[in-house]
């Protein structure tokens, strides 16, 4: 069970950059000369465009068109000295630095890592790129006077649309393409689903060691390529078959504009979907927890005797019946305190009642099966090598994915969580009257067998940073690929330096007054190793509801099916039926294979790029051998540099349809969190932004929309 | 208008008359098509007692003919089949993507996933070997040993096991998934680092702590029966004889040519089956079963391998050669050696005097020492003749080189043969030379499976001598564990004088040479160091195992706090040497 990056940084560090709250645009004063000026602006500008009924004049729409291509020029000129390394540096040295450190004061520092800033970076070039590759073709058609006249005249008309779109049309027309899907017969998709599920129990295997996940995982994943699948087809068909039909004819001749076309499109499929995901979402839901539900059956007979040495009393132990592929272990302690073993993920409640002579036992639904835990993660994971000294990273044990670090045991290595914001009001001690439940996966690596009927022991410290002062916890065996539970009591005796007992209180000794905590783990056994990543080891702060996280989890499956839908509108106001289909198709695999396409752009993939991986397939070279070097090797790296050149702007607008992916962390039973989820909404509207307008430009040369 | 259009639509017909014209263009094409789809991929039908089955279409017969429809390889999963059908042709692309997230599964540990993949990959494959066999072998073999505890180690053999189960199924005339799951579940559960365990838990019966099996184990065991069965007097909780079974099963479904051995010589694929009952009836005393039960045992791996060296076994020689033919090879060409000289006196003697000088010293005292052995083998073979005797003859050996350069050749003796028998000389040479190319063939074919050291190990371990010190030793190594080494001291010397006393003897002393044996015994000598160490003493002078000292033990298995012993060690006699 391996989720990677769980950790989600807040959502103001991710949106305007790790200090932002050192500027002085984000103190309130700055914020509300922003949003003055913003809101000011913004609503002037909207009144001023839709006041003005007539076409701009040819002196105004050659002053517009020609000051927007001296800006698209700067922007294509960026873009292409972001090209070549060489060149890339000389204008991070000589603009974008000084530029950089003139607005911390305002932003504040680091500012230029917020997703913001981005966001409107990539808009910006992407805005000034399409504009004068307009205008160029319109200079080259029309002249230059005439071709920046009618840029300027269609960057107005642009602006004009945008300022008068009616909510009233666009419901309209949302409406329409609802109308237009139901005679579509889309509610086929639901009935293909409700299929899917009643023959999931064929695909599902029975004995799995997590079934809780591999069911969470099916439905999900059924979901998603269902809802993938009816989108794109709904969205890149719906507009080339209004326009082969004619039906689109009808439409544009009423007082609609483009824009209204386009957006109603969009909002009217998202909407159709949002109701099937939403009957979707609500069967699968009932599956699952059906699925999912059982007991057992434990009756005096199933329990055997077995005293306890000194007159201790009589223990009662035994297994339950068997269902759903398994059974549990039960065992009965004198004093009447049950314990049945934790089997696949969960236990289950025993409830004794007495009548007579005969004991009754019950056993409870599944508890731990379906959950939502809302972990609070370390703010840095640090090591310490054998000898002691601070390191970056533990020791690789020649793993090929190098997300765990080791720790070499009875040495001096050691692993430290440092956790911030700890404080009593998290763990208020009415809800953790025992302590703070820490659960940590770790990995081992034995370097010889060991015991091989014991796990490898290893030792918990806890400490405050600020006081230095170190706490030994216990010591523990390691349970490899499985959660182990530590609970840390708000007070407990330990012995002190000087060997006297000494009671710790754990928010007052150990919680530093700023709220930070840290817990080491060592390994105890000689030659062996424990393996750890930062997510590894969290404090357990609460348990959401499942319900709730399932819901999250299809607002995830919801944004991904938005996206879908933006980009199969997009493209079919300019390609025909099938070829917008594929477009969409495409641009869906590439998103979902953003991440390899990132690090091919970058240069960084072992082998080098497609012409120098196709040099070394048919010569057989291995990916790491230098090529000879000669005219050939020098060709076949410009090429690759020109590759890597395009790709990298490419993959800056490829959708990243995997990040709205939260089905590993519903069905891993973590809760997704409100920053995950605000970021993923604002990622979307940020995409959604820019693709409709320009599905609207495209639609709006489209000779059938004149 | 094109020319197709035109006759559909001839300018000269009526509407009507063209739309009924273009239905019968339509109806006749349909009619032409389905007759020739027909043709091609009529399906075939089963014979049955009432009727006679039809042979199908074109497609069927050339199915059926190369063994390709779907109930010629195995069963038909109705799951498998509709994946299939919905990737749409792209099975290739899905089941390459796929596989490309089982490996990134793996790489990041994430077992659930990996399996479920795994699954997926079946079905979209489920007549594809190589994806069974290699996925099987992952997960009993590289999954397994990601865990740290021994009992999740055991499940992912057990799933690697239920995996290549479920490939048998799709697959059931398959021999290689057979051999694999005797391979499996005999070589991984039993020579694991965890084998003691894994043995355990795979005979179903209940642990040391009472616990019952695991359900997985209780599951597998519930299907892991193969399709031939089990042989009778099978010990089902014992994997060696499971896995036996399974390898006999591999057996029995070899029918070349689209099911032969493949992949490995045919002698090597036909020797696992008794091998396993070997390594069943070593397991036995390892748990301390000893008596009638352990000699039945070895008795048992003595017959089934002497069964396998009377099975004709293809060779790469293309020959087909039975393993226990050597000795009698040897005879043969031994007597016929005899009858050349009697054609041709004093000749070999002449001969192999020229070629005296040309040896070192030592290859002369080599070369005489075999002949006198050859004679003294001849001889008492003469005496025996027609006797019943128990203890086989061992026959003489010697190094070929030196017996190419010292020995003098048939053909060689023929060709100076007198001519009244020059013929029959020459005659008789060819077939001595024969003999010998069978024998050095033979020989060859029996070094690939330690024929030689099977066979003298059933042979001895099944002796009251070794049956009694293999006891000896258990009942040592049981008072070992309990730290009663006083105890253990004199069942330790009574086994180790029991092995002696068989290692002594002529036909046994090859044992010596063998590593497993000699690591076996190379560890009771430690334990019973340890057990002298209590007094301060070293081992006895001379010691009496000191042959398996010197031939198997390695300087890095010295322990370090035995360096300082005055008597030699089993690791200061190894630095010695």
């Amino acid at each position: 069970m391996v989720i990677e990056n769980l950790q989600i940084a807040p959502l103001g560090e991710w949106l305007l950059g790790a200090g932002w709250s050192d500027g002085l645009l984000w103190q309130p004063l700055g914020i509300t000369l922003l949003l003055v000026l913003l809101v000011g602006g913004g609503l002037g500008l909207l009144f001023a465009l839709r006041r003005s009924s007539t076409a701009p004049g040819p002196t105004t729409s050659l002053w517009i068109g020609g000051i927007f291509g001296v800006l698209s020029l700067m922007v294509l000129s960026a873009v292409a000295l972001c090209s070549t390394a060489e060149t890339r540096n000389w204008l991070i040295d000589s603009a974008a630095m000084p530029m950089f450190a003139a607005m911390v004061p305002l932003l504040g520092s680091n500012w230029s890592g917020g997703a913001l800033y981005t966001w409107v970076g990539v808009a910006t070039g992407l805005t000034g790129v399409v504009y004068a590759c307009g205008w160029l073709a319109s200079i080259l058609v029309g002249g230059p006077l005439a071709g920046t006249r009618q840029c300027g005249r269609a960057m107005v008309d642009i602006a004009s649309d945008l300022a008068r779109i009616s909510a009233r049309r666009v419901f309209a027309l949302a409406w329409l393409a609802v109308r237009e899907s139901l005679r579509r017969r889309v509610v086929v998709v639901f009935v293909v689903f409700v299929v899917l599920i009643l023959f999931a129990a064929l695909f599902i295997k029975k004995d799995s060691l997590h079934p809780g996940q591999l069911y969470i995982q099916v439905v999900l994943n059924f979901t998603v390529y269902l809802s993938m699948l009816f989108s794109l087809v709904l969205s890149a068909l719906s507009l080339p078959a209004d326009i082969r039909d004619r039906t689109l004819h009808t439409i544009v001749t009423k007082p609609v504009r483009k824009i209204e076309i386009v957006l109603g499109r969009v909002l009217g499929f998202i909407f159709v979907g949002t109701v099937l995901l939403g009957g979707i979402g609500l069967i699968s839901y009932g599956f699952t927890v059906r699925s999912l539900s059982h007991t057992h059956q434990l009756t005096a007979d199933m329990l055997h005797a077995k005293s306890l040495p000194g007159d201790r009393g009589t223990l009662l132990q035994g297994a339950t019946s068997r269902s759903h592929e398994h059974e549990h272990e039960v065992t009965i302690d004198p004093s009447g305190e049950a314990t049945v073993e934790v089997q696949k993920d969960h236990t289950h409640d025993l409830y004794v009642s007495d009548s007579g002579d005969k004991k009754t036992y019950t056993l409870g639904q599944p508890k731990g099966l379906l959950q939502a835990r809302v972990p609070i993660y370390a703010k840095t994971l640090s090591f310490r090598d054998k000898t002691g000294k601070p390191k970056e990273k533990g020791i690789n044990v020649g793993d090929e994915w190098t997300y765990r670090s080791f720790i070499e045991g009875r040495t001096a290595a050691a692993a430290i969580w440092t956790f911030e914001g700890i404080s009593e009001d998290i763990f208020p001690e009415a809800k953790f009257p025992t302590g703070i439940p820490v659960e940590m996966t770790l990995e081992v690596f034995r370097t010889h067998k060991g015991n091989q009927e014991k796990g490898v022991s290893g030792t918990i410290t806890l400490g405050n940073p600020k006081t230095g002062k170190r706490v030994f916890l216990r010591n523990f065996l390691a349970k490899k690929f499985a959660t182990d539970v530590q609970m840390i009591p708000r007070s407990f005796v330990t012995a002190g330096r000087d060997g006297k007992a000494e009671t710790i209180d754990l928010f007052r000794d150990l919680v530093s007054d700023d709220g930070r905590l840290e817990i080491t783990l060592q390994c105890l056994e000689p030659q062996q190793y424990y393996g750890m990543a930062q997510a590894d080891l969290y404090l357990r702060a609460a348990d959401g509801s499942f319900a709730w996280n399932f819901l999250k989890g299809y607002l995830g499956i919801w944004l991904q099916m938005a996206l879908v839908i933006g980009l199969g509108v997009m493209f079919s106001t300019f390609l025909s039926g099938p070829v917008a289909l594929l477009a969409t198709l495409f641009a869906i695999i590439v998103g979902l294979f953003s991440g390899y396409l990132v690090e091919l752009a970058g240069g960084k993939m072992v082998g080098g790029g497609p012409f120098e991986s196709a040099q070394r397939i048919m010569t057989g070279d291995n990916m790491v051998s230098a090529l000879e070097p000669g005219m050939k090797t020098t060709a076949i790296k410009v090429m690759d540099e020109a590759t890597s050149m395009m790709m990298r702007h490419f993959s800056a607008v490829v959708p990243n349809v995997a990040e709205n992916d939260f089905v590993d962390r519903v069905a891993c039973g973590f809760n997704v969190g409100g920053d995950l989820i605000a970021r993923c909404l604002l990622c979307e509207m940020a995409y959604l932004l820019p693709v409709i307008l320009l599905g609207y430009v495209c639609l709006k040369q489209r000779e059938v929309a004149q | 208008m094109s020319s197709g259009s035109m006759i559909m639509n001839p300018p000269s017909l009526s509407a009507g008359d063209r739309s009924r014209r273009r239905k019968w263009i339509y109806g006749v094409s349909m009619i032409v098509l389905i007759v020739v789809l027909f043709w091609l991929s009529f399906p075939a039908t089963l014979s049955t007692k009432e009727f006679k089955g039809q042979p199908g279409g074109v497609l069927a017969q050339y199915r059926d003919q190369h063994g390709l429809s779907q109930t010629e390889l195995g069963q038909i999963d109705p799951t498998s089949e509709t994946i299939r059908l919905a990737t749409l042709g792209m099975r290739g692309i899905a089941g390459t993507t796929l596989w490309w997230k089982a490996t990134e599964y793996q790489m990041k540990k994430d077992w659930t996933r990996l399996r479920a993949a795994l699954d997926q990959i079946s079905k979209l494959q489920p007549h594809s070997i190589l994806v069974w066999r290699y996925q099987a072998w992952n997960l009993s073999y590289n999954v397994s040993v990601s865990f740290d505890d021994y009992h999740d180690k055991f499940y992912w053999v057990i799933e690697g096991l239920n995996y290549m189960l479920d490939g048998v199924r799709m697959n059931d005339k398959e021999p290689r998934l057979c051999w694999d799951m005797g391979w499996f579940i005999s070589n991984k559960i039993g020579r694991d680092d965890a084998a003691k365990y894994y043995r355990r838990l795979f005979s179903g019966e209940r642990g040391t702590d009472g616990k019952e099996p695991p359900d997985y184990v209780k599951d597998f065991r519930e299907r892991f029966t193969p399709p031939s069965g089990f042989p009778p007097g099978s010990n089902l909780r014992d994997n060696w004889h499971v896995g036996k079974a399974w390898f006999l099963t591999a057996e029995s479904k070899i029918a070349p040519p689209r099911y032969p051995v493949r992949g490995m010589a045919q002698v090597i694929f036909y020797s696992h089956a008794p091998t396993c009952q070997f390594y069943y009836a070593d397991n036995l005393e390892k748990d301390g079963t000893f008596g009638q039960v352990a000699q039945r045992a070895w008795q048992n791996a003595e017959d089934e391998w002497y069964a396998f060296g009377e099975r004709p076994i293809d060779t790469s020689y293309d020959l087909a050669l039975q393993l226990n033919r050597k000795e009698e090879l040897f005879d043969s060409a031994e007597a016929k050696k005899d009858q050349l000289n009697k054609l041709a006196p004093g000749v070999r003697d002449e001969l192999e005097k020229e070629k005296r000088p040309n040896l070192a010293p030592e290859d002369r005292a080599s070369w005489d020492k075999y002949r006198e052995a050859l004679d003294k083998y001849k001889n008492e073979k003469k005496n025996r003749k027609g006797k019943k005797s128990e203890k086989p003859l061992l026959q003489p050996s010697v190094d070929m080189d030196l017996k190419d350069r010292a020995e003098a050749k048939p053909d060689e003796i023929a060709r100076r043969s007198p001519q009244a028998h020059h013929q029959e000389a020459l005659d008789l040479a060819k077939e001595i030379e024969n003999d010998e190319t069978l024998a050095k063939y033979t020989t060859r074919e029996r070094s690939k499976v330690n024929f030689d050291f099977w066979r003298t190990r059933a042979r001895a371990e099944k002796t009251a001598e070794c049956l009694a010190a293999r006891k000896a030793i258990h009942d040592g190594d049981q008072a070992f564990a309990k730290g009663d080494l006083i105890r253990a001291r004199p069942e330790y010397e009574k086994g180790m004088h029991g092995w002696r006393k068989v290692l002594d003897d002529p036909e046994f002393r090859s044992l010596v040479e063998d590593i497993c044996l000699g690591g076996d015994l190379l560890d009771v000598i430690r334990r019973y160091q340890k057990c002298l160490d209590q007094d301060d003493r070293g081992l006895p002078q001379p010691f009496i195992l000191q042959d398996i000292i010197d031939k198997h033990s390695r300087p890095e298995d010295s322990p370090p706090d035995n360096s300082d012993k005055k008597v030699k060690s089993p690791t200061s006699a190894a630095e010695k040497k």
